[in-house]
Parts: structure tokens; C-alpha cells; sequence
């Protein structure tokens, strides 16, 4: 495509370092041209004429028709040749039991590493750390499909050096784990006063690592570790474990300051697009991506301090429609180019998931009990 | 903790606190006697006022269906209530000749204090309840959802100096106010929902289906009368003949989509009663067709009465937007904004509820393939059909089937006797016999 020279000059450039307007710019230029690229899947490019989109047309980002990231899980979105798909991407699957299916060919898997480690360069320095993986490496073993999990560990990883799995399989469940602590001791004695690169899913890293280590009475001592953690507040909301106590309790147990437990917002579906916490407590947005926050009643941008529901844009995809997904989350746009830690561009933060439908009255669904889904 | 707004005749804004219902029974007891004396016609009068009163409050209009509301308390149309629900307001007043048996006599008597259950989509659901149990001179205890309190305090509140003279007395409306206690409390609190069931001569259960079961299995008198108003769906069909043209005019299909779009937004399309399908009989064309002039009728409503859906409203809409839009065989009519949503498809189901102003509209061969869709929840079908002959045999196999409410565009969520196949004042009445001989 004729904006795959301009692509790869924004991914590798320092990243947040745009003011809104110039970046805008940019990116409809080449986001223009990946949406009449879609176009190619037949049901995208029916979505298109049902919405009176014409992707040639596109002058502002938030005018690009976005997909609903659950059409994920019941469209195949692919927008390369079957045979270019190198690898695809599969959900948790945990809100409706069916995963999205992500497909990636080599360019955009490549773009979304490359990506990556632009995004987190801005926060961790460009030096390689050591890595501690709070997962087991069978998460990231080489197949054609790969988890919400293994797609973020290989990306992680890809930064660091001296790569620990804290975790190994227990049992003949994929999904047990256990704390393999004894590799954990020996980690923490080779790198002790390094600076340390920790990541995982919140929810494991609470229930496998920290109440273990807990329950066990002991503290590593890792200071100079800056642990990323992702995904999973929906069981520990469950467990009333709120984000301040996984963050002093996490802290806790490697002998370090809650300051260094950092969330960042991400999703299978956007893989390579990472949102981290800033000191400010804002999630900024890359130059090769947009967020738009979205009013829940008009589905136009909100204005900062405005709140809806939260679009991603990326242009790392070529081989899927990244150009545009709403999630099921709510956010509240802060600002633009202004945040006091110096990264331009918008930042928002994340407010909570979007709020499942309840019945209320006597209005109600046709099925019979017996026959509910 | 009870919150009650309203108690022998005194609303309390901010609700009075009570631990039970001892204090709340007492005073119900007590009043019941109010009305005994109070004529049919005196009561009927009443109402009237009542709903004169409403029509003149402009704050009070802009709560959702009191309009309608007002229309509902006209004397005609509750004098009809009582025909067509005990046959003759004189069985309300004294023992009346029952007509067939030479001395024998009927009246109907109240049961008593009537606990009604009432669920929160509809804001003036409650006062419908209420006006039934009234005419059956019961006394009356609502337990209303704590957000919908104001509004329904407010309505009943129109009742304070309101006076009517019938034959040569004087009678006052705050004896209704006084046969009424209005509270809220956690739907969850079991030991106040048994309490309010334990003093029950009869419950009024409005709900979803988690509410009415809970309330349905409380302890209750073994004298006590249920009526129930659960869960139910509602769809709108119209026939080939009426779609097409060539037995409407494109004015009268106009009008027709103009009232289906009241029936579709009134009270947020969460009433038992609001349609969520539309099957149009013919070719997929004509279901285009009828799907543009619908979108109109959406639009301009939009614009007077804008939707407001929620966060869990919305991101149904949307997905459902884009599945139909993705879809190769299925289209998608709808505004920018989350304003209404049109879903085209085809073939005789059901589709579940979004809520929000969205609607499915289907291409049928045959109405009468809907007839296996039609279930016991069904309760009303909007039907617009050129052929009476068609209609009527149509309303017999759906109601056979389940249907309560075969009705035009525009009246399905007219609340009317019967409801759900029931003629409420006649289930809150005990009929009572005197035999006095030939």
C-alpha cells in the first residue's frame, strides 16, 4: 500500500511525541486508505454501504464506521488472503463462551511487536530487562493459535532478556497453575538489584502469585521491578479486590513501592496497541493509534471529561479491520496534548466494562424458562 | 425500612419510616369503612375529576402515559370498565337481581386491603392497579419502585380537594387518598415482603418473572385472591393485503406507521406490551417498503421525543446494528445516533427484546405461519389487516394459541379491561349471593 513507508516511519518514531492535530493527519492518510482495503471481505464492505460509509472519502478519523469488537466473535473478519494468515489471535472467551477470532498475517504480526515495543520504550527506557512472566511458558508456545495471553506475553518478551516463567502447569487442565517458587528464588538472586521487568493477567498474578506468596509468609525483594499487569479486574471485582489493594498488595510481596504496579488497558483484539499508565494516572494514546470515547446516546466524540464508550483505532492491521473496534468499555476522555507528564495527543482513563442488560417489569423475552439460551 | 409516601390521606415527600405494617394495616382497616357507603356513581365521579385534574397539570403531563392516564379516568370509559368487568355498577352498590333466578340477588364485595406488587417500568402502572381495587371498594397498599415515588405521589396527590356532589351529597376524593398507602422497600427484603403479604385479602403481582415467582411463594391468607401480571411479549403483524396498497392508502400506511412508532417508543419499549417485531405478510420488497415509512414515523418522533437509551441498552443496539449490517442477507435501517433502529429479515420468529426503539421487521408468507410462534407469553399482537374475515380468524388461532390482545397500531400499550386475559375489578371483587325466594 502507498502509506506503508509513512506507517512504519510512525511506529518507529519516538512515540507521544505528536501534537493531536499533526498526528490526526497522519493517520486518516493511511487509515483511509486500509478501510477501502477492507472493502475486499464482502460483509465489511456491506457494513460499509449499510452505514453510507465511504472509506475515500474519510477527512476525520471519528467518522470511519467501527466494528463492534464482539462481530469478532461471529464474523471471520479477514481482510488478507487466507493462505497469507499466519497465526490467529483467540479471546478469553470469558463474557460470552465464544472468542474472538483475530487473523494475522506476517506483516501485521511483525507491526504489532515493532509497535509494542515503540509504546514501551516511552515508559520502561530503551535498555532490554530481565523479564519475569507471571504465567507459565506453555502460554506462549509456538502454534497457529495463540490467547489474549500468549499474544501479550510474546510481545513483552520480545522487550526483555532472561525470560522467567513464574508459573508451570499443574494437573491435566490447561488452565491449572501453580507457583513454580523455587524458579521464582533463583530469578530474584540472579537480578536482584537490576531493573526488573515483570508482566501478567491481573487475575493470575493475584490468585497464583500474591496470595501464595501470602499464604506462604514470604516477600521477595525486587525494588528496582516495574511490574505491567492486564486484563482480568472482572473476577477480582468478584472477589471485592479493588485496584488500589492489588496494587499495594502486589507491591508488597516484591518488596517494592505500589507506584510500580502499572495496569495498562489492552485486548486480543488490538494487540500491539497499548494503553499504560502515565504518573499522571492516564492512559495515553500511540501515534499509529486513535482512541475515540464515544457518547453512549449519540455515538459522537465526547469533549474531554466527557465519557462513553471506548473506540480503538490502529493502523497496525492489514490482514484484519484494527482500523476501528468499539469495546465494551467505558472511558472518560481527560484531555488533549496537555497532561502534566508530557505526552501529546489525547489521554483518557478507563471507567469500567459496559453494563450488561437486565430485565426490569413485566416487558420480557418470548422463550420459556426451559428454553432459554 | 418501609418508606411510606402516602397514609391515611397525608403524602409525605420523603417517606415516613416504618420497622412493619402494623401501624400501616391499622389504619387501612380502619378506612375501608370510608368507602362502603361511597355510591358506584359518587366513585365514578370521583375519577373523572381526577382525571380532569391531570390534564390541567402540565408537570404532572410530562410524566410518561399520564395522559393517557387522564383519558382512562373519564367517566364513560370507567363506567364501560365496570360494565364490561362486573356487567352493572348496581351489583357494586347493593344486592341487585342477578336477572335469571326470580329472588335471588348479587353484590359485589370488597376483599378487603389489596397488596399490590408493581413493577417499575411503567410509571402509572400502579394507579391502573389502584383504580380497579378502588371500584372494588378495597383498600389499597402499592409497593412501588423507590425511583418512580415522586411522579406516582404526585398524580395521587391530585386527589387532595377534590369533591363531587351525587345524589344530594357531598363526597370527597381524600376517602380514596385515605384507602391508599403508598411505599417502597428493597425488593429483596424478605421479611417485609411477607409481611405485606401476610395482611393481604388479595396480591396484585406486576413483574418480571424473578419478581413474581418470589412474591408468588410468600405465605399468604389462605382466603387471599392472586392475580398476576408477569412476563410477556408482544409483536405487530400486517397482512398482504394492507401492506401492499391496494386496501390502504399511502396516507393510511403513513398513519399506521406513525402510531406503531408511538406503540414502539412509549415507556422506553419495556412495557409488557411493546412490540419488538413487526411481520409484514409479502415479498421482502414490501417489507423495504414499509420499513422507509416507519423510519420516517421513528425519525420525527425522535425529534419531539428524543431516546434515551442506557449503557447496557446501548451496547445492544449497537451490536445488533452491526450484526444485521455485516449480515449479507439481512439489512439495516437506522438513525446516526442510537434514535431508532429498524432490523430487516425474514421468516416467522421471534426475535428477543432490545429495548431502545428498535424493531424487527420480517417478509412472512403467510401470517398465519406466526401461529407456532404464539405462546402463553404473547400478550398483545398490533395487527393491521384489510380483510375482516382474515382478521377475525387469524385473532381466534393466535388467542387460541396464547395471545391476550389482538389490537390496532397505535393502542397496543392502551392499558384496557381485560389485561392479560383478565378483568382485574372483577377478580378484587367477592360476589356475594342473597336468596330472598320467589
Amino acid at each position: 500500500m502507498g502509506n506503508n513507508n509513512l506507517l512504519e516511519s510512525v511506529i518507529f518514531a519516538d512515540q507521544f511525541g505528536k501534537p493531536q492535530a499533526e498526528k490526526e493527519k497522519i493517520l486518516t492518510a493511511i487509515i483511509r486508505e486500509q478501510l477501502e482495503a477492507n472493502e475486499k471481505n464482502e460483509n465489511i464492505k456491506k457494513l460499509y454501504r449499510s452505514s453510507g460509509f465511504r472509506a475515500s472519502e474519510l477527512k476525520r478519523l471519528e467518522d470511519a464506521t467501527f466494528i463492534p469488537v464482539n462481530m469478532f466473535k461471529e464474523f471471520d473478519l479477514i481482510t488478507c488472503r487466507k493462505e497469507d494468515v499466519a497465526r490467529v489471535l483467540n479471546s478469553s472467551a470469558t463474557t460470552t463462551g465464544k472468542p474472538s477470532r483475530i487473523h494475522l498475517d506476517r506483516d501485521t504480526s511483525v507491526r504489532q511487536s515493532q509497535a509494542l515495543v515503540s509504546t514501551l520504550k516511552s515508559y520502561l527506557g530503551v535498555k532490554r530487562r530481565p523479564v519475569l512472566i507471571i504465567d507459565s511458558s506453555e502460554v506462549n508456545d509456538r502454534k497457529e493459535t495463540l490467547t489474549a495471553r500468549g499474544a501479550a506475553v510474546r510481545g513483552i518478551c520480545t522487550f526483555g532478556r532472561d525470560i522467567c516463567y513464574a508459573l508451570k502447569r499443574s494437573g491435566q487442565s490447561s488452565k491449572g497453575l501453580e507457583l513454580d517458587i523455587g524458579r521464582v528464588l533463583e530469578f530474584q538472586e540472579k537480578h536482584r538489584d537490576e531493573e526488573i521487568l515483570v508482566y501478567g493477567f491481573t487475575y493470575i498474578i493475584w490468585s497464583r502469585l500474591v496470595q501464595e506468596l501470602r499464604s506462604r509468609g514470604i516477600t521477595l525483594s525486587m525494588p528496582n521491578m516495574k511490574l505491567l499487569h492486564s486484563g482480568g479486574w472482572k473476577k477480582l471485582g468478584q472477589q471485592s479486590v479493588s485496584r488500589r489493594e492489588f496494587a499495594e498488595a502486589t507491591a508488597a510481596v516484591f518488596g517494592t513501592e505500589p507506584e510500580n504496579i502499572i495496569d495498562f488497558y489492552g485486548m486480543v483484539e488490538q494487540v500491539g496497541v497499548v494503553f499504560i499508565d502515565c504518573p499522571c494516572g492516564n492512559k495515553h494514546v500511540p501515534d499509529f493509534a486513535e482512541v475515540i470515547i464515544r457518547d453512549v446516546r449519540t455515538l459522537e466524540e465526547v469533549k474531554p471529561g466527557g465519557t462513553g464508550m471506548i473506540e480503538v483505532m490502529s493502523a497496525l492491521g492489514t490482514s484484519y479491520p484494527s482500523q476501528a473496534i468499539l469495546t465494551e468499555d467505558i472511558g472518560e476522555l481527560v484531555g488533549v496534548d496537555d497532561c502534566g507528564c508530557g505526552r501529546l495527543g489525547k489521554y483518557f482513563r478507563f471507567k469500567s466494562r459496559v453494563e450488561k442488560a437486565e430485565t426490569r417489569g413485566c416487558g420480557d423475552t418470548f422463550a420459556e424458562r426451559e428454553n432459554r439460551p | 425500612m418501609i418508606k411510606c409516601y402516602l397514609l391515611d390521606g397525608k403524602p409525605a415527600s420523603t417517606g415516613e419510616n416504618f420497622d412493619d405494617f402494623k401501624t400501616i394495616e391499622a389504619v387501612l382497616r380502619h378506612n375501608q369503612s370510608l368507602l362502603w357507603e361511597m355510591p358506584a356513581e359518587a366513585l365514578v365521579l370521583l375519577l373523572d375529576a381526577w382525571g380532569k385534574a391531570i390534564a390541567k397539570d402540565r408537570d404532572i403531563l410530562r410524566t410518561e402515559g399520564a395522559a393517557y392516564l387522564s383519558f382512562y379516568l373519564k367517566r364513560n370509559n370507567v363506567e364501560n370498565l365496570i360494565r364490561s368487568s362486573v356487567g352493572n355498577l348496581k351489583y357494586l352498590d347493593g344486592f341487585t337481581a342477578s336477572g335469571r333466578h326470580p329472588g335471588k340477588y348479587l353484590k359485589a364485595q370488597g376483599r378487603g386491603i389489596v397488596c399490590h406488587w408493581i413493577a417499575g417500568n411503567v410509571k402509572t402502572l400502579g394507579i391502573y392497579s389502584l383504580i380497579n381495587s378502588l371500584l372494588g371498594r378495597n383498600a389499597n397498599l402499592l409497593r412501588i419502585p423507590e425511583e418512580n415515588a415522586p411522579e406516582v405521589l404526585d398524580i395521587l396527590s391530585l386527589l387532595e380537594g377534590i369533591s363531587v356532589e351525587c345524589e344530594g351529597r357531598s363526597y370527597s376524593a381524600s376517602e380514596l387518598m385515605k384507602n391508599t398507602a403508598l411505599v417502597s422497600f428493597d425488593s429483596r427484603d424478605e421479611t417485609l415482603n411477607r409481611g405485606m403479604s401476610g395482611i393481604a385479602d388479595a396480591r396484585v403481582i406486576w413483574g418480571g418473572e424473578s419478581a413474581v415467582n418470589a412474591v408468588s411463594s410468600l405465605p399468604k391468607k389462605t382466603t387471599c385472591r392472586d392475580v398476576v401480571f408477569g412476563p410477556k411479549y408482544s409483536f405487530a403483524v400486517m397482512d398482504s393485503g394492507f401492506a401492499s396498497g391496494a386496501c390502504a392508502s399511502p396516507e393510511m400506511i403513513g398513519r399506521c406507521m406513525s402510531a406503531l412508532a408511538m406503540d414502539i417508543a412509549q415507556f422506553g419499549q419495556n412495557a409488557c406490551s411493546s412490540p419488538h417485531v413487526l411481520f409484514v405478510e409479502g415479498a421482502a420488497a414490501r417489507a423495504e417498503a414499509v420499513a422507509e415509512s416507519l423510519g420516517r414515523a421513528l425519525e420525527k418522533l425522535a425529534k419531539r421525543n428524543p431516546n434515551v437509551p442506557g449503557q447496557a441498552e446501548a451496547s445492544g443496539i449497537i451490536n445488533e446494528r452491526a450484526r444485521y449490517a455485516l449480515s449479507l442477507d439481512r439489512g439495516l435501517k437506522a438513525s446516526r445516533d442510537l434514535s431508532w433502529t429498524i432490523l430487516l429479515g425474514s421468516g416467522p420468529t421471534l426475535e428477543e427484546p432490545l429495548g431502545g426503539r428498535c424493531i424487527y421487521i420480517k417478509n412472512i408468507d403467510d401470517i398465519f405461519m406466526l401461529e407456532d410462534q404464539v405462546t402463553k407469553r404473547v400478550q398483545t399482537i398490533g395487527f393491521e389487516c384489510a380483510d375482516r374475515e382474515k382478521a377475525a380468524r387469524f385473532a381466534d388461532r393466535a388467542t387460541r394459541r396464547g395471545a391476550d390482545r389482538i389490537v390496532r397500531f397505535g393502542g397496543m400499550n392502551a392499558y384496557e379491561a381485560p389485561w392479560d386475559g383478565t378483568f382485574l375489578l372483577n377478580e378484587l371483587v367477592r360476589w356475594c349471593s342473597l336468596d330472598m325466594g320467589n
